[in-house]
């Protein structure tokens, strides 16, 4: 397999970083757990149901696509919305820029939205003079950080409390203990300063619903629905396929979402929001933006790739994911981490820049298996590698070479039990306490991560036929 | 209202989409029949069966974080509130101007306790009321809709003097409902949803299932970050 340097710096780095691997394994088994236990409690016939449903009502809109977006535009604008309709990152970015020039803003707040760090939104608003403050806790501290999400619904995962506490010292006018509810305390007094200034706010979308046009904000803070209910003008940036017929759809997924992302009945703060208030209303937005973003989505539809539209970005299969628990979200190099962003990354980016990712995975379907709303990321990835290889028209001279051995050699049962014979015997230099404990590249590499137990003495298949002896006597 | 203004080429954002789903424009999808059915209870429910349900929901709401309180008639409401404003030491709080919340009194409860109680709106323009609003430690709103299976409230903002404001900016969250306003969960709030506004919804509806929670540093569950710290739910009987 061909990886890029630059994935092969990052994992690598990833790799060595020990405390970084801790926090992440640490917290994406606490999120498995509760996932878990909140299935569990659901019935796993009833869960099944639930993500047949799901499936069917992600299906049906991604396929009738076109006329839910004309609906849900139509009810925006009818309600005194604006929309832009974003076919790249760039406009969609120019559109708000501008906007953000047009009311002089200085003081942006924002809720989370992976959308906005797809089109590096922040990095334009602050060229342009505004401050940008990220209002989610875990986004405020990897802001403060200087770095992107490794996580999509825990962004700081990988960071521990001294970490963070140097980051608010850093914004501090005093010391801050690096008690957890200290951390908690310091950033809601900080940020709601913040909260009471602002210019515009911007929020992402989890669904928007076409029959209303209404707006669906989840948020267990809570610092969305601030946002919505303080900001003179509010911008909402979606997703094209973040939408739903109406409310029906939505309860199922609002159920789906939080039992798949963090094992809860429901997210504390859903909020529905129909955009401008109205003239005698006091709080929510003066003008209401809805920016409706394509950046390379519609090109799935109807491929083989299409039901990737069909993720409510829960982040269950980054949780699933033995390699994700293994590197974090840094190392995928783009918005996207786990299974779904090394299905996304290529697709939205660009194999050349991404397609490496598809080697990032074990293919045990545990994504898949994980997936609310019955993506088939291993089937994705799986055919993800075959483009790349179509793509280049060649694969690496010694991955052929090897290949090529192996499947001559295991075609054959003669061929197969003299290789593992010759392995078997001369392995022993390479053995330690029954594991392998030496070897050449790319095993040396493999070794320094996993363990890679010696041939047995003896293997099933010639254990099989005394076992089955036995059993007829 | 006026009408909103489009930015960006429709016809060609469409394109490629209609291109690739093989759809001709204008066509009418139709829905994913009953999309809930079978997944969510759908109950009628008479007064004894809300008394259920109003267990139900104080096991999920304390589950949550929450405090519930079972009310019976207006002088167990003052001592439950009067001792909630002593627990937190309230001084200031506000409240939805609603006709349930106007028959209780309220204001009344808090000056016996030398606490103030300000009805929505606080002032009439944002720069005015802002202030005064983010300086209240309470707010007080009336559960509209309340679902017991989730232990959530459900709050639409039917009337320019319910505001989401009351309920997210102060540290404490006060919730009056009777057992009539509970419902089994999603079934029950859509049923009365499509009965009431029909796809016209309410500027802002909000779902609220406890205090304001995050575990964004080491997975460790905080409660209060920028919402609601404590939540009082209090439920008087039907009739109160």
């Amino acid at each position: 397999m061909h990886i890029e340097p630059s994935f092969r710096k990052r994992y690598h780095k990833a790799l060595s970083d020990t405390a970084m691997l801790k926090a992440v394994k640490n917290g994406t088994g606490r999120l498995r757990g509760q996932r878990a236990t909140a299935i569990e409690a659901v019935g796993a016939e009833r869960w099944m149901e639930f993500r047949n449903r799901a499936e069917a009502i992600r299906m049906h809109v991604i396929q009738h696509l076109d006329q839910y977006l004309e609906q849900l535009i139509d009810n925006v604008l009818k309600k005194g919305g604006h929309v832009c309709l974003a076919k790249t990152g760039e406009e969609a970015v120019q559109y708000i820029s501008e906007l953000a020039k047009k009311k002089n803003a200085k003081s942006i707040l924002k809720s989370k939205s992976m959308v906005s760090e797809e089109i590096h939104l922040n990095p334009a608003l602050e060229k342009q003079g505004c401050k940008v403050i990220e209002s989610d806790l875990g986004e405020w501290i990897i802001q403060l950080a200087g770095e992107t999400p490794s996580h999509i619904i825990a962004p700081a995962m990988h960071k521990n409390r001294f970490q963070v506490a140097d980051l608010f010292n850093a914004v501090s006018d005093e010391k801050i203990p690096t008690e957890i509810a200290d951390l908690c305390g310091f950033a809601r007094k900080y940020l709601r300063e913040k909260f009471l200034g602002i210019d515009i706010g911007i929020t992402g979308c989890n669904f928007a619903l076409a029959d209303s046009g209404a707006i669906t904000l989840c948020t267990n803070e809570g610092n969305a629905r601030i946002i919505s209910a303080l900001s003179p003008t509010l911008v909402t940036i979606m997703g094209m396929e973040r939408i739903l017929p109406g409310l029906e759809e939505l309860t199922v997924m609002l159920s789906l979402l939080a039992r798949s992302a963090t094992g809860q009945k429901l997210t504390v703060y859903n909020t529905l929001s129909t955009g401008v208030r109205k003239a005698e209303e006091l709080d929510g937005p003066q003008e209401f933006h809805l920016v409706i973003v394509d950046n390379g989505r519609s090109k799935q539809l109807g491929t083989k790739y299409e039901k990737i539209l069909n993720c409510i970005r829960c982040g269950s299969c980054l949780n699933a994911c033995p390699v994700y628990r293994n590197i974090g979200g840094h190392a995928y190099g783009w918005v996207y981490p786990g299974p779904i962003g090394a299905v996304l990354s290529p697709l939205y980016q660009g194999m050349d820049k991404y397609g490496e990712l598809a080697y990032a995975t074990t293919l045990c379907g545990a994504c898949t298996f994980a997936c609310p709303v019955k993506i088939p990321l291993h089937d994705m990835l799986y055919a993800l590698r075959n483009d790349k290889v179509e793509l280049e028209k060649k694969g690496e001279l010694a991955e052929d070479i090897a290949y090529k051995g192996w499947s001559a050699t295991f075609a054959s049962m003669s061929r197969y039990r003299f290789s593992i014979r010759m392995a078997r015997r001369f392995q022993f230099p390479l053995v330690k306490a029954e594991k392998i404990a030496f070897g050449p590249p790319p095993i040396s590499d493999w070794l320094k991560h996993r363990d890679m137990p010696a041939l047995p003495n003896k293997f099933f298949h010639e254990i099989w036929p005394e076992m089955n002896k036995d059993r007829k006597e | 209202m006026a009408q909103g203004v489009l930015t960006g080429n429709r016809e060609a954002f469409f394109s490629t989409i209609r291109q690739n789903i093989k759809t001709p424009p204008g066509g009418k999808a139709p829905r994913v029949e009953n999309p809930m059915n079978g997944l969510f209870t759908q109950r009628q429910t008479n007064i004894e069966e809300r008394r259920e349900l109003r267990e139900r929901f104080i096991h999920e709401w304390t589950t949550l974080g929450g405090k519930a309180f079972s009310i019976k008639n207006q002088t167990e409401l003052g001592q439950v509130i009067k001792q909630i404003i002593q627990e937190r030491q309230l001084h200031r709080a506000m409240r939805w101007d609603h006709p349930e919340l106007e028959k209780l009194k309220l204001e009344d409860i808090f000056a016996d306790t030398q606490a103030s109680l300000s009805r929505w709106p606080l002032e009439k323009n944002y720069s005015d009321w802002i202030g005064k609003a983010a300086a209240m430690e309470a707010g007080i709103v009336w559960g509209d809709m309340v679902m017991a299976e989730t232990g959530t409230l459900v709050l639409p903002a039917a009337s320019p003097g319910q505001p989401a404001s009351i309920s997210v900016l102060p540290l404490t969250l006060i919730a009056i409902f009777t057992t009539a306003q509970l419902v089994d969960g999603f079934a029950g709030v859509v049923k009365t949803f499509k009965e009431r506004y029909g796809t016209d919804l309410p500027t802002t509806t909000t779902f609220i299932s406890g205090p304001s929670r995050t575990t964004d540093i080491e997975m460790v569950l905080t409660i209060g970050v920028h919402g609601s710290r404590f939540v009082y739910a209090l439920i008087l009987d039907e009739g109160t």
